[in-house]
């Protein structure tokens, strides 16, 4: 068979094995939700139970992945919708009978993450009729609930399907680019093998997986004769270059490989090259993205366009095609044979020469049926989602069928690996500085935005997981992945707030809505306390069951910068400064050592960004007073009285924060922003409780200087400058906020026009906080708001624009 | 990693030296294949040191750690001495005459295992 043109683009070959059987049921099927409520969920369903294809072992499985569902009503316009993936399931050994013409398929789902109820699954597949698409009803039934049922449709005889993107370079760009092996040709091999011609496309759809080759590929130009080899590192750089599909979200069903001379090791043939550092590679995540073949290997020294015309030639053809099929598997997170306790599998994954190193000369060639074996074919037609698709688990991760001996402790909690298919209409978004000092507290910030540009959006913008609608994972330098757990849960009403659409050209603030969350500390101790680098994403849960990932964030804690903080590690890492950070400063007794440690550390280490944080978390608790009950006498049924034991002392709060200031101003970072307008509201509390209006009206100058320099939307400047103008304008509110809370309501205090709305949103305030304080808040004083003096003029209606 | 190789000419002409003759050489490739995690190791070839190397660690995408050249005689058995120092691992072969010999060297189960081939391990 001619091989196929290699210039200017790689022409794909099609299948050349005959079409299945219509009568089959095997493949893919897909459908939504119909009871017990319609049209919220879908489901990606594969079946496995009779021959989809020729030379396509049978599996005897089901399985499939289980999708949210995001609907957006748009006013005389179709919904817009997107789906998040939620968690993949399998079924081994379902039962299968004939009943009346239909199809009956039973067995017991096994859920690939989390703790779920005993569940059943049967699916009726209707009798075939002709011209008449088989209706494919799917019903799972959970140990003590209801049935949830989804009507399904065939879309494939295939169980995945795949875009592969091949690029070629100058100096191997002859033909044959591609493999199309005629298994006849060669004179070794099993006796009973079905004659047949195998190309990529071919080998992989016995596999179950339909490939299609992009029909263009890019030509790189190596030439230089300066350009001897091929690193990784020159390999990964190319496919970020070169590969159309690199950008946008990930993980997705693309992948792409390169036609390329010789590795940096001349021995090596073919390599995936994308997977991490750990792995003696140069990927970072997302990985398993893209793969390269070395033409110049001696393996290919005999490679022709024309047909083999010996067994050498043939062999080289052979080799050619397993090079392909072998690196193509690695990206679909199959390790070698060997390395999953199976040295002597007939499969793509393993190397020739090491089965015949146990076997004899040949024997590999002799016995191999050109397939996957039969673990293998499971993991890519019914694995956990997250660990084939390329993108998604990291490659030799674990919890799932490919994972390497040990690598369980590896597995991702449900949800962690959530992505979104079609449009989505809110983006999360995580972000922070990307280095934090060692037991510097970790804070991201947290962004929905309106994605559309036609349709306002009404959000719950409670952001922080205590809530509840956010779901944090932390991925930890050693690879687990665990979920941020708050030490609180509170119940609260949802703050909805509308999310305006903006146009490309308009101002960005509108449209969206920021929260920085601390995640250094929560049920379980630190999250953060261990040097290295950590992924952090979040899950949003919104009302109306939209489901929104956001991306995947990455940050490095350093190590130790001196021998003392090392030491000092000892005593920071404890329940008492952990609590301490959580709760935002305490006076608590029971709290008083890890507070002290803290006011040690911000002093000590005053000129860095660990030393300013820390300070902040001092300050706050003496920013307001702080209550206690009185002692106990022992006396049996005592009523204990709640006291006074600690007087606000904004002055020592001010003088806490001094040097953060400097710290914070010198700091060019867009990532710092909220963080250093936190510290400013707090100061600027303090100035106006010690009715230094003056002074707060120089910090905020400040900060509107350096949030300008530093990236700040129009938005929050504005916000800023509001704030000044009302302080300066009108005479002192006595009021006390929460550190956090403080920026928005300073946020809406800015954004009146009257002095009385001003202060009646200070006393409403005040009045919300009171039924859900911690410990430290203090309860407004309405009389003196009350009794103020009106401003000399009123805030700009423009101001109210958020 | 640290490299130290004896030069090859210097085995030629030592060679020449006491045999009074010249005697065919053969190349023989020695791949550290598996098990391999930032070990030190030393290669000798009749007694005499032939390759050291520190950091030696195994791709694990690939199976293979490093593949190294040395020259052998053609005409005459070679014993080769592969040890791991740190490990305290050791192990000889003693490989027959021949033009082009490929050896294959594991860490497996706390031992040293060889593969030996008249071809060229390839990796993928």
């Amino acid at each position: 068979m001619p091989a196929p043109t290699a210039t200017p683009a790689v022409q794909p070959t099609g299948p050349q094995s005959p079409a299945a059987s219509s009568t089959t049921v095997s493949g893919r099927y897909e459908g939504e939700m119909s009871s017990p409520s319609s049209g919220l969920d879908f489901l990606d369903l594969r079946i496995d139970v009779d021959k989809r294809y020729a030379n396509s072992p049978v599996m005897q499985r089901v399985s499939g992945d289980f999708y949210q569902v995001n609907k957006v009503s748009v006013p005389g316009k179709p919904p817009k919708v997107s789906r998040v993936y939620r968690e993949s399931w399998i079924v081994d050994q379902p039962e299968v009978k004939s009943t009346g013409g239909d199809l009956q398929i039973t067995g017991t789902v096994k859920y690939w993450k989390g703790i779920h109820p005993p569940t059943k699954l049967t699916i009726v597949i209707g009798a075939a009729n002709p011209g008449v698409t088989p209706t494919c009803l799917v019903t799972l039934k959970r140990s003590g609930g209801q049935p949830v049922v989804y009507n399904c449709k065939k879309t494939s005889d295939a169980f995945r399907s795949l875009n592969l993107e091949i690029d070629v370079c100058k100096s191997v760009n002859t033909p044959p680019l591609l493999p199309t092996f005629n298994i006849s040709d060669h004179p070794i091999k099993p006796p009973e093998i079905p004659a047949r011609v195998l190309t990529i496309e071919e080998a992989y759809r016995e596999a179950g997986v339909k490939v299609t080759i992009r029909p263009k590929n890019s030509v790189v130009d190596d030439s230089d004769p300066e350009f001897g080899t091929w690193s990784d590192a020159e390999l990964h750089n190319i496919m970020e270059k070169y590969f159309t599909q690199i950008a946008g979200p990930w993980p997705k069903w693309e992948m792409w490989g390169v036609l390329a001379g010789t590795y940096d090791e001349p021995a090596v043939g073919g390599i995936m090259f994308d997977a991490a550092a750990a792995f003696g590679s140069a990927g970072k995540s997302p990985e398993r993205q893209g793969f390269a073949v070395f033409r110049k290997h001696e393996w290919f020294d005999k490679l022709t366009a024309n047909a083999p015309a010996s067994a050498g030639e043939a062999a080289a053809v052979r080799q050619f095609l397993y090079t392909w099929v072998h690196e193509a598997g690695h990206a679909f997170n199959f390790l070698h044979s060997w390395d999953k306790n199976r040295p002597e599998a007939l499969s793509w994954m393993n190397y020739d020469w090491r089965y015949d190193s146990v076997n004899g000369p040949d024997s590999f060639w002799s016995n191999f049926l050109f397939r996957f074996d039969d673990e293998e074919l499971i993991h890519l037609r019914h694995g956990d989602r997250s660990s084939v698709i390329m993108g998604g688990d990291p490659w030799a991760s674990g919890g799932h069928l490919e994972s390497p001996p040990g690598a369980e402790y590896l597995a991702a909690p449900p949800g962690a690996m959530s992505t979104v298919d079609g449009d989505q209409p809110v983006e999360l978004l995580i972000r922070s500085k990307e280095y934090f000092e060692f037991m510097e507290p970790v804070s991201i910030e947290l962004r929905v935005r309106n994605l559309f540009p036609d349709l306002p959006l009404t959000l719950d913008t409670r952001l922080n997981p205590e809530y509840g609608g956010v779901v944090i994972y932390i991925r930890r330098p050693d690879g687990r992945i665990v979920e941020y757990t708050p030490v609180m849960c509170k119940l609260a009403h949802p703050a909805t707030r509308q999310l305006l659409p903006i146009q490309p050209n308009e101002e960005p603030g509108p449209d969206r809505y920021s929260e920085e969350i601390s995640i250094g500390y929560g049920r379980y101790g630190f999250y953060f306390d261990e040097p290295g680098e950590y992924y952090v994403r979040a899950l949003y849960q919104g009302t109306g069951d939209l489901l929104i990932p956001s991306n995947v964030h990455r940050l490095r804690v350093g190590t130790p910068l001196t021998r003392e903080l090392d030491r000092t590690a000892q005593d920071y890492f404890s329940y008492e400064v952990g609590m301490s950070l959580c709760l935002e400063g305490s006076r608590s007794p029971f709290l008083k050592k890890g507070l002290d440690l803290l006011k040690e550390m911000s002093e000590r280490n005053k000129e860095s960004m660990l030393g300013a944080k820390l300070a902040m978390t001092v300050a706050n608790s003496f920013t307001y007073p702080f209550y206690d009950l009185e002692e106990r006498t022992g006396t049996p049924g005592e009523t204990l009285k709640l006291e006074r034991t600690h007087d606000a002392d904004p002055e020592a709060a001010l003088a806490a924060t001094k040097s953060a200031v400097g710290v914070f101003e010198k700091t060019q970072q867009k990532a710092l922003n909220l963080s250093y307008r936190q510290l400013v509201s707090q100061r600027v509390d303090c100035h106006v409780g010690m009715d230094q209006n003056e002074a707060a009206v120089k910090e905020l100058s400040q900060l509107h200087n350096h949030l300008e320099n530093n990236g700040a939307n129009a938005t929050v400047l504005q916000q800023v400058s509001n704030l000044a103008g009302t302080i300066s304008n009108a005479a002192t509110p006595m009021v006390r906020h929460r550190l956090w809370e403080r920026v928005r309501a300073h946020d809406d205090l800015a954004a009146t026009t009257t002095y009385e709305d001003f202060s009646k949103k200070v006393v409403r305030g005040q009045k919300t906080k009171s039924k859900s304080r911690k410990s430290g808040s203090v309860k407004a004083k309405a009389a003196d708001v009350k009794g103020r003096a009106k401003p000399k003029r009123k805030v700009t209606k423009s101001a109210r624009k958020k | 990693m640290i490299v130290t190789e004896i030069p090859i000419p210097a085995i030629r002409e030592v060679g020449l030296l006491l045999c009074g003759e010249r005697f065919e050489m053969a190349r023989l490739r020695v791949d550290f294949q598996e098990g391999f995690a930032d070990d030190e190791v030393d290669v000798r070839i009749n007694g005499r040191e032939s390759l050291h190397r520190e950091g030696v660690t195994t791709k694990r995408m690939l199976g293979l750690a490093m593949t190294s050249e040395v020259e052998v005689p053609a005409d005459q058995t070679v014993d080769v001495e592969i040890e791991l120092p740190k490990k305290h691992l050791s192990k000889t072969i003693s490989l027959p005459p021949s033009e082009s010999v490929y050896l294959g060297v594991s860490v497996s189960k706390g031992e040293l295992q060889f593969t030996v081939s008249p071809k060229a391990f390839g990796y993928a």
